[in-house]
């Protein structure tokens, strides 16, 4: 049986979407029942997962109803299995609750279900008592472990146990920045916050919020901050990330910077907003010593804790997150899918997700940039085409990615964006500098102390210094509001995680066009080409195209090709 | 042995005279031919209506007894004796009506010992025919079952990657005449078969310890089908039959398939292809239970089982019954099982999987990434070219391809270039490729096969002087096509003869054959040389294997082929029919009389001896006996045999003093 639905759903509930048919109707439904997979092309894969249809019904869905929606879209009849899947998953929602009980911890539900966990030695053996046929007494500390494995057997938990109120901390968005300019929640942010503040019966509570970078997750965690007004600890990833958590925090609330500060650095201070990093809170001197930052959790009454870019938490962030199951979580990320498969987990330490934005959806309504991407491809100079050759295989790809060419390639392409905020990227420190003093730019790198760093943005916002050149540590979680335009040089061999963080620094939105413009600059004929597709792939699989252009006459605007001439002969 | 295999070795008359036989009249009159008429549910229900009781009784014991498994004529012939009412001298006139009418066939063995089989691709028709089932549609709403849930891919797709991987591979043979191991595990590798589900039906397959079932059986069933054929040095396509094959429809093709299977597995289980007919035969579209199934055969094997002598008979315990058969389907792709409540019982129910009638073509989607989904109704040419150039990734519909820097070189190395593979994946995926799956292209194609080996004609020259002295001929010069070295010239190989007239004209005749000095002297072999010796038998052992690999992969229960066939009515001695019967006064068999106690032991002597039935009176009433043996204790005697309880014989033994008026029965249309 074939229709002209706008979806096709396999046995093992991966969905494809096929854009080329009308689908909004079609996206709605996955966008509120299953995760995005990938978004490459015209066909977008999403996948039904238990926590999804959990998800979604905590949001008022039934799983008759899903079926039959899935039904309705569906281009070729509903596997039987998918729709039995479905309905078994279903069927097992809000039969199990975690809740507290003179201070005891008990879970409670249907005598069926407890009968066949009873036979699962992984959830026994947190059991203190079986007490009767519909509640057991467990053991206090098991909360986060014993979700976490009931979501792994497939059987959703709600934890009514309730939440620590925390130390209470009066905290207040303002209306105006401290900046000046005026300050509003966005409606999808107001939205998500809207979410994770509410505690009913089937949604709210500790959870994951999906934003498109560059959309403003940090002020979602503001904005659940002010809401929930208790003394919180934010993780982040890395130190430069933890910053600027703090200069948003002071400059969007009327928190103090007595009250915030970043744990680290000089002194170990805690303050009532904490922000840490995950690697500090996960050194040790060797792998025998303990965490010795861990102890943090437990330095002061947090009411909230945020984990930013959830989707990197380390190993043991998880563990320690599983036995602080009493206070709120917020998780923050751009991405559902952990690499370590681990997204699982994350849900049910952290929450449910509450909330997910669609990227397209994100650049149509302009909360995002809208990058182009291009590919250019440069010839190998004279000068190094006999050193290429006879290089062994590992050096080939260092002299494709320093291959003297790029240099004017650069130039062309500074001189086609004019002042356009300009970050140049690459791998190689002779080669950023050798860039960096002929295009008389600053070069920010990993031995820059972090003062000069600081003052290197500064600049680059102030507009007094457009293009900087910078190494790897543009990877992470450098925000460069401005930045409309980013060239790559050279990069990690085929990483795709590097090139997406890349990207990544263009996302936010501009003023005027609201566009941005990705150059990876390749050499032609060597190994850097087919590293450069390998890397390309996880932004198509966001949904983004890569132009292929030559360095040649027509290649500058992947869009534009009049301008393009005029800025070649230009 | 199948209905093909006979048309070959039959004598066209013999095929003929089939159709003159009273029972295919209508058959005749449609045009049809015999292997036409035998497989066609119409025409041989309409036959089989028409065979005469004991031609049917006779079929119908086959069947449920037998199947299509070959049965020795003894064996036969005391199968009728147990599980039917007929007398001996019936029985015989049933076996050879069938034969004469096309349903039942024989071979000879030099001792004269024959066996028996119906074609094994007839069996699922004729058992309709004969044993006509409806399964009631199960209503209730399905869910999946445990253990078999899903759909798998149809068996067709899992052949077409068995050839896919073999024309991708190395498809020669080793010395021993096999493929290689590589090849062999790739095979099982890309049949996505789970072999259990093969293995639990008593198969044989030739080179057990190299090749797996699963590999013998799909080898064996695309060879049936004409896809592959074997070569001096290995296995090739056939191309014009692979192209006609991939064309199909699906639903021609795997119906097909569901034809040589059933033709295949019928031959080795004997009753048990009741269980296999019993499903083929139930219609697409609906869930059937499984269970009724069951009882309708059971039904049906009791009540012959019923008719057979309680504790005489041999014991027909199936080795198989409807699981096996059901998961069988069901890994094949053909059919889906699932549970459902009936009448408060969950009961696990089947339904054949609805495949396209028609090719109605759905467009490849390639992703700028290089993914391809492959819908349902894409064409399986285009399947067989996404072979070889990805990756397949998961086994769901659509399937998903992954174009691959390895798959894109191998297809260059079978002869793709990038604009044939652009071109493909345009045409088939009805639109612009995207700049990515270009560039994927260009970088994947931008290295391989820059360089190839070829064999090349070389004419030798054995000094510069004989070089210079070929260069100089002007009709020859042209021919040169390129000087390697000093004194050697690539040239054509369709130019030899004319080259080698062209030298001998100057004066020069080259050296007779192909070869230099080397192949000269081996073309006139030392056998002096041990190893030369050794040589000798590894290729003789080549040859035997290469024979060995041509017989088959999965044999035969029994190897018929081995034997004669019976081909012709006087290959086939007329069956003596109640020898003697000029001897025997005609009122014994006109009115039931009674007779002396000396008369009636003569009587049943006779009656042994012409295997007929006699009627008695037995306390007042009629019974038919099939007499078997007379018994002399003493003075004292008595008769053992049959006594026919309407369907129900039982072993009896009888004193004369017991009836009181007996009668010979002939046969119908004897001694009338």
């Amino acid at each position: 049986m074939q229709s002209e639905g706008s979806i096709i759903v396999q046995s093992d509930l991966t969905i494809l979407l096929d854009e080329r048919q009308p689908a909004a109707g079609a996206r709605e439904l996955l966008l509120a029942v299953a995760e995005a997979v990938k978004r490459v092309g015209s066909v977008h894969t999403y996948k039904i997962t238990p926590m999804s249809l959990w998800n979604a019904l905590s949001a008022g869905w039934e799983g008759e109803e899903m079926i039959e929606r899935l039904k309705s879209h569906s281009r070729y009849e509903l596997p039987m299995q998918a729709e039995a899947t479905v309905r078994l998953w279903a069927s097992r929602y809000g039969k199990l609750k975690l809740s507290m009980d003179g201070g005891e911890l008990l879970l409670t539900g249907d005598a069926q279900i407890l009968q066949q966990l009873k036979l699962k030695g992984s959830v026994a053996e947190w059991v203190r008592d079986f007490r009767g046929e519909t509640e057991w007494l467990l053991h206090p500390e098991c909360r986060g472990v014993l979700k976490q494995e009931l979501t792994r057997l497939g059987y959703p938990v709600f934890d009514r146990a309730g939440y620590h109120a925390g130390q209470a901390l009066s905290v207040a968005l303002r209306e105006k920045t401290a900046g000046g300019v005026p300050f509003v929640l966005r409606p999808y942010q107001q939205q998500a916050v809207s979410i994770f503040s509410e505690e009913s019966e089937t949604s709210g509570g500790s959870g994951v919020v999906v934003l498109p970078c560059g959309t403003g997750k940090t002020i979602v965690g503001i904005a659940a901050l002010a809401k929930i007004g208790a003394e919180t600890l934010i993780l982040t990833s890395s130190r430069t990330s933890a910053e600027q958590w703090r200069d948003e925090l002071l400059d969007k609330t009327n928190l103090t910077p007595d009250s915030v500060c970043v744990y680290g650095g000089k002194g170990k201070q805690v303050s009532p907003v904490t922000i840490a990093t995950y690697q500090l809170l996960t050194y040790r001197k060797s792998k025998s010593d303990d965490f010795r930052h861990m102890g943090l959790f437990n330095e002061r009454d947090w009411g909230l804790i945020i984990y930013d870019e959830v989707h990197l938490l380390p190993a043991p962030v998880f563990r320690m997150t599983a036995s602080i199951q009493a206070t709120r979580r917020l998780g923050l990320t751009a991405t559902l899918v952990r690499e370590d498969g681990c997204a699982e987990d994350v849900y049910s330490l952290i929450g449910p997700k509450h909330y997910d934005m669609n990227w397209k959806t994100a650049e149509e309504q302009a909360y995002i940039s809208s990058v182009s991407c291009a590919e250019i491809r440069v010839p190998l100079a004279d000068a190094q085409v006999n050193s290429y050759r006879a290089a062994a295989p590992r050096s080939k790809l260092r002299i494709a990615a320093e291959n003297a060419n790029k240099l004017p390639v650069v130039r062309e392409l500074l001189r086609k964006h004019g002042d356009k905020p300009t970050l140049v990227i690459g791998q190689y420190l002779k080669q950023l500098k050798e860039v960096a003093e002929e295009l008389g730019a600053p070069l920010l790198t990993g031995e820059t102390p972090q003062e000069e760093r600081l003052r290197l943005y500064d600049d680059f916002r102030a507009g007094e210094h457009p293009v900087l050149v910078v190494s790897k540590v543009a990877n992470l979680a450098i925000d460069l509001p401005d930045a409309a335009v980013a060239i790559q040089l050279s990069g990690s061999f085929g990483s795709r995680q590097e090139e997406a963080q890349r990207v990544g620094r263009l996302l936010r939105p501009k003023s005027g066009s609201n566009e941005a413009w990705f150059y990876t600059l390749v050499t032609e004929g060597t190994k850097e080409t087919e590293f450069a597709l390998r890397r390309q792939m996880f932004m198509l699989e966001q949904g983004y195209d890569y132009m292929q252009l030559p360095a040649t006459a027509d290649w500058l605007d992947p869009r534009d090709g009049s301008e393009t001439k005029e800025a070649a002969q230009g | 042995m199948n209905t093909e295999q006979l048309t070959r070795m039959l004598p066209d008359e013999r095929l003929r005279s089939f159709l003159r036989q009273d029972v295919w009249l209508h058959a005749a009159e449609r045009g049809m031919s015999w292997q036409e008429a035998v497989k066609d549910r119409e025409a041989a229900a309409i036959a089989i209506n028409r065979l005469s009781a004991y031609a049917s009784d006779t079929l119908k014991m086959i069947v449920l007894r037998f199947g299509a498994e070959p049965v020795a004529e003894e064996k036969l012939i005391q199968a009728l004796r147990d599980y039917t009412r007929m007398a001996g001298a019936e029985s015989r006139i049933g076996v050879k009506q069938l034969e004469s009418a096309g349903f039942l066939f024989a071979v000879q063995k030099l001792w004269g010992e024959k066996i028996y089989w119906i074609p094994s691709d007839c069996y699922t028709v004729w058992q309709n025919a004969l044993f006509p089932f409806a399964l009631s549609p199960v209503i209730s709403s399905a869910r999946p079952l445990a253990g078999a849930s899903g759909i798998r891919e149809p068996f067709g797709r899992r052949i077409l990657y068995l050839l896919a991987a073999l024309a991708k591979g190395d498809a020669s043979f080793t010395a021993k005449g096999l493929l290689s191991k590589k090849t062999a595990a790739k095979l099982d590798e890309a049949l996505l078969l789970d072999e259990s589900k093969l293995t639990v039906f008593p198969l044989d397959w030739a080179n057990k310890d190299h090749y797996s079932l699963k590999t013998a059986f799909a080898l064996t069933v695309s060879s049936e089908l004409g896809l592959l054929r074997k070569e001096e040095g290995g296995l090739a396509l056939h191309t014009e039959r692979m192209e006609a094959w991939l064309a199909l429809a699906e639903e021609a093709r795997e119906r097909e398939l569901q034809d040589r299977l059933g033709g295949m597995l019928f031959r080795w289980v004997g009753a048990d292809a009741l269980f296999g007919s019993i499903l083929m035969g139930a219609s697409g579209g609906s869930w059937y239970s499984i269970t009724e199934a069951e009882k309708l055969i059971a039904g049906l094997t009791d009540s012959m089982h019923e008719r057979a002598m309680r504790g005489q008979v041999e014991s027909a315990a199936s080795r198989l019954g409807m699981s096996e058969w059901t998961h069988l389907f069901h890994e094949l792709g053909w059919m889906e099982l699932a549970e459902a409540d009936v009448e408060g019982q969950a009961v696990q129910i089947f339904r054949w999987r609805a495949f396209p009638r028609e090719n109605t073509p759905e467009d490849l989607i390639v992703q700028p990434n290089g993914e391809i989904w492959a819908p349902p109704g894409c064409g399986y040419a285009a399947r067989w070219e996404l072979e070889l150039l990805g990756e397949r990734v998961n086994a769901e519909e659509p399937l998903l391809y992954r174009l691959s820097a390895a798959a894109v070189s191998n297809a260059l190395e079978q002869g793709r270039t990038k604009g044939d593979i652009e071109r493909f994946l345009q045409t088939a995926g009805g639109g612009e490729l995207s700049v990515h799956v270009r560039a994927l292209l260009r970088e994947w194609t931008g290295k391989a096969c820059r360089f190839s080996f070829e064999e090349v004609t070389l004419l030798r020259c054995d000094s510069d002087e004989m070089a210079g002295h070929a260069k100089s001929l002007a009709e020859l010069a042209p021919r040169l096509i390129e000087q390697i070295g000093e004194r050697d010239f690539i040239v054509e190989s369709s130019s030899v003869s004319e080259i080698r007239r062209l030298l001998q004209k100057s004066g020069y005749p080259p050296r007779k054959g192909i070869g230099g000095v080397k192949a000269a002297a081996a073309s006139y072999p030392s056998f002096l040389s041990a190893h030369e010796r050794a040589g000798a038998e590894e290729v003789r052992a080549e040859q035997d294997a290469i024979s060995n690999e041509r017989a088959s992969w999965l044999l035969e229960p029994i190897v018929l082929r081995h034997y004669q066939l019976v081909q012709n009515a006087q290959d086939d001695p007329e069956v003596v029919l109640l020898p003697g019967i000029e001897r025997v006064p005609a009122a014994w068999w006109r009115e039931m009389r009674s007779y002396h106690a000396s008369t009636r032991k003569e009587f049943m002597q006779q009656a042994v001896s012409l295997e007929t039935a006699v009627q008695l009176r037995l306390n007042g009433e009629i019974r038919s006996f099939v007499p078997e043996q007379v018994e002399q204790r003493g003075q004292e005697w008595a008769v053992t045999g049959r006594m026919i309880a309407g369907d129900r014989p039982e072993r009896s033994r009888l004193t004369p003093d017991m009836w009181e008026e007996m009668k010979l029965v002939l046969p119908s249309g004897i001694g009338s």
